[in-house]
């Protein structure tokens, strides 16, 4: 799977925007699309060039990324109706008992974000961000914002309008949309009202709500104004579990919701560690990911060649790596880790094949959505270093065919 | 005025700080504001904060210096205004007299109902926009801070929007840039207090440790700004901060403010 032999140019750099040009954009993305944390000290996290794919790399990555999203439905499917094995994914008990007592309420559409990396070994993927993928705004506008600049070269999609198209389709006119988030999570919000924007630019009335002003009738969502017809749900399953207000989200409701509740079984970090006990076929997956073991099965602690992440880390702060920590911070996440081990997982590191710029190498990682088993864009992450850390910047990614 | 004209005035493409301007006041104006007039500067600006600065600089200029290649007042020192929410931007408005570029590093989202109240702060943003606009744009930087981002002034109770914050080393350029830059001298402003605030510590004692002399003022005495030496803070001191620092609601769009979540009934 992905043949990707050392040095062969599958990424390169497009031509770096002026300082002008780029500070304009980044005015645009900080004003109106939420980007504030474009300066992180001295670095600029806006990448002034974008990463350019070809064609059939692109294609190649898309049709992974597809495969990876009927497989990472078959796997939910199946541990749906294994309730032994929920456990050993860390999912929060209040999860479990739902998924025990009821049905699953019915999917109005499904987004998924598989990041990959080019590595010595081929390209590899680091997890799938399966229940509440961010990146939207970067995916979306600073994408856009970058091919104004790029001549020749197209985006490979555009996520937003894909979960629009793919949320519309299925309802009549007129329909309702509410749309609901993690309280006082402004950044979720303007994802939310984007979203909402979009649903009224094809013709849906939408509403965007705190989980209790739903009522619900015969597993029916309502407001006040009258139905619900689909629920984007833009707020994490594990948060939301607890919450008595979201059981018919999950479990037992009948009006369609987005992402699912079920997508909290395969945004578990720990899911690899079951593969061997589960019967759906994982070949993409078993190729793509690197090896990864319980906490007590891996040298962690004293092997640089590994990491370790808790099975719920939804903006990938927990990933942790010796060797790029300070190390009280090592010593802090290295101890939580001890205490509460069935929460964590190791995996293999693995050595990215970096992309030349004038200004020297980078190393990316390549985040590609997949909404309702179509691959629907990608924006990329940059590093200096061998690891995407907080210094990372984000990259457009752009498909171009030329010279 | 529309937002993004604010913006530009504080942050214009070529502004050799206008990279740590932080965002998130900006961005949450309303599209259109209407400045108010802008109120005098603070007469203890020039006499105790500026002026010991500019009297030290006469007194090291060496004697070959060019009578007309001069560089302008205050090219060589960063100043830090860590004062009460507004008065914070109203000096640093005030500071472009001296060929300084204040930029603001406010990291916490307003909302009506918030423990800090950033509503007069961010007026104050619009007010000062054109004044602002006039400073050079490769002037020494003026960072500014609000004193109140720890505590604000309600309390901390369910349904409450925490947008306490604190300012962190990544906020502020490194001392490398400001020493390539060629500042030697910060200058902290602070309304009270010996010592800077907590937070603040570690960006001032790396500027130090770069060789940057501080010097620090209180607006609300009498004593004029002179040079002092940041001495590390006992440890247990520095153990409370990191305990507090880990209770404030920081959001993966580096910026603070959440809403106080209601008790769970289970």
């Amino acid at each position: 799977v992905g043949a990707l032999r050392r040095r062969e140019r599958v990424i390169t750099a497009g031509r770096p925007l002026d300082h002008a040009a780029m500070q304009e954009i980044r005015r645009v993305m900080e004003l109106r699309h939420h980007k504030w944390d474009a300066q992180v000290g001295d670095v600029a996290t806006l990448a002034p060039f974008p990463l350019l794919l070809r064609s059939t790399v692109w294609n190649e990555l898309s049709a992974l990324a597809q495969r990876l999203f009927h497989e990472t439905l078959a796997v939910e499917r199946e541990l749906l109706e294994r309730p032994e094995l929920q456990a050993r994914l860390g999912l929060p008990r209040p999860l479990r008992r739902l998924f025990a007592i009821g049905r699953p309420t019915p999917a109005a559409a499904r987004v998924m974000r598989f990041d990959f990396h080019p590595t010595t070994d081929g390209w590899r993927i680091s997890e799938v961000n399966s229940d509440v993928p961010g990146g939207f705004t970067e995916a979306t506008h600073f994408t856009a914002l970058m091919a104004e600049h790029a001549s020749g070269a197209r985006r490979p999609g555009d996520p937003t309008r894909a979960i629009v198209e793919a949320l519309s389709r299925p309802l009549g006119r007129p329909a309702t949309v509410a749309l609901t988030n993690a309280p006082g999570h402004m950044e979720d919000h303007q994802v939310v009202a984007h979203l909402a924007a979009a649903l009224r630019g094809a013709g849906l009335t939408t509403e965007i709500i705190s989980l209790g002003q739903l009522q619900w009738r015969d597993g029916r969502a309502e407001l006040p104004k009258g139905p619900v017809d689909a629920i984007v749900r833009f707020f994490q399953a594990e948060w939301l579990a607890p919450t008595p207000a979201a059981r018919l989200l999950f479990v037992d409701g009948r009006t369609p919701v987005l992402n699912p509740g079920v997508a909290a079984l395969s945004e578990s970090k720990r899911l690899p560690l079951l593969w061997d006990d589960l019967h759906a076929s994982l070949d993409t997956w078993r190729a793509l990911l690197p090896e990864t073991r319980s906490l007590a099965d891996a040298p962690w602690a004293s092997d640089d060649g590994w990491l370790i992440k808790s099975a719920y880390s939804n903006t990938g702060d927990t990933v942790s790596i010796r060797a790029a920590l300070p190390p009280l911070e090592w010593a802090r996440r290295s101890w939580s880790a001890r205490l509460r081990p069935s929460q964590w997982v190791a995996q293999r590191r693995f050595s990215v094949v970096p992309v030349d710029n004038d200004d020297g190498p980078w190393h990316p990682c390549i985040g590609v959505y997949v909404v309702d088993a179509a691959a629907a864009g990608a924006y990329a992450r940059v590093t200096r270093k061998a690891i995407i850390d907080y210094s990372a910047r984000d990259a457009a990614v752009l498909i171009f065919d030329g010279p | 005025v529309n937002r993004e004209e604010i913006h530009r005035c504080w942050a214009p493409a070529d502004g050799r700080w206008s990279a740590w301007v932080k965002p998130v006041l900006f961005a949450n104006l309303d599209e259109d504001s209407e400045p108010r007039l802008l109120t005098p500067t603070p007469e203890w600006l020039r006499g105790a904060a500026i002026e010991p600065l500019l009297s030290a600089s006469r007194a090291s200029a060496t004697a070959e210096a060019h009578p007309y290649r001069g560089q302008p007042p205050l090219s060589d020192t960063a100043l830090v205004i860590d004062l009460p929410g507004e008065l914070s931007v109203r000096v640093g408005a005030a500071l472009i007299e001296w060929g300084v570029r204040p930029i603001p590093l406010f990291n916490a989202v307003p909302a009506f109902l918030a423990v800090v109240d950033l509503r007069p702060l961010m007026a104050m943003l619009v007010d000062a926009a054109e004044r602002v606009a006039r400073a050079p744009r490769s002037g020494p930087p003026a960072f500014l801070l609000d004193a109140n981002r720890e505590s604000g002034s309600r309390l901390v109770r369910p349904g409450v929007f925490d947008n306490r914050s604190v300012c962190r080393e990544s906020d502020f350029p490194s001392a490398e840039t400001l020493w390539q830059a060629g500042i030697r001298r910060a200058l902290l402003i602070q309304s009270a207090g010996d010592r800077p605030a907590t937070d603040l510590e570690p960006v001032l004692a790396a500027w130090q440790r770069r060789g940057v002399q501080l010097w620090k003022m209180s607006s609300g005495g009498n004593a004029p700004s002179a040079p002092f030496l940041l001495e590390r803070r006992w440890w247990g001191r520095r153990m409370i901060h990191a305990i507090r620092r880990s209770f404030l609601r920081l959001r993966p769009d580096d910026a603070y403010g959440m809403t106080v979540p209601e008790p769970s009934a289970g």
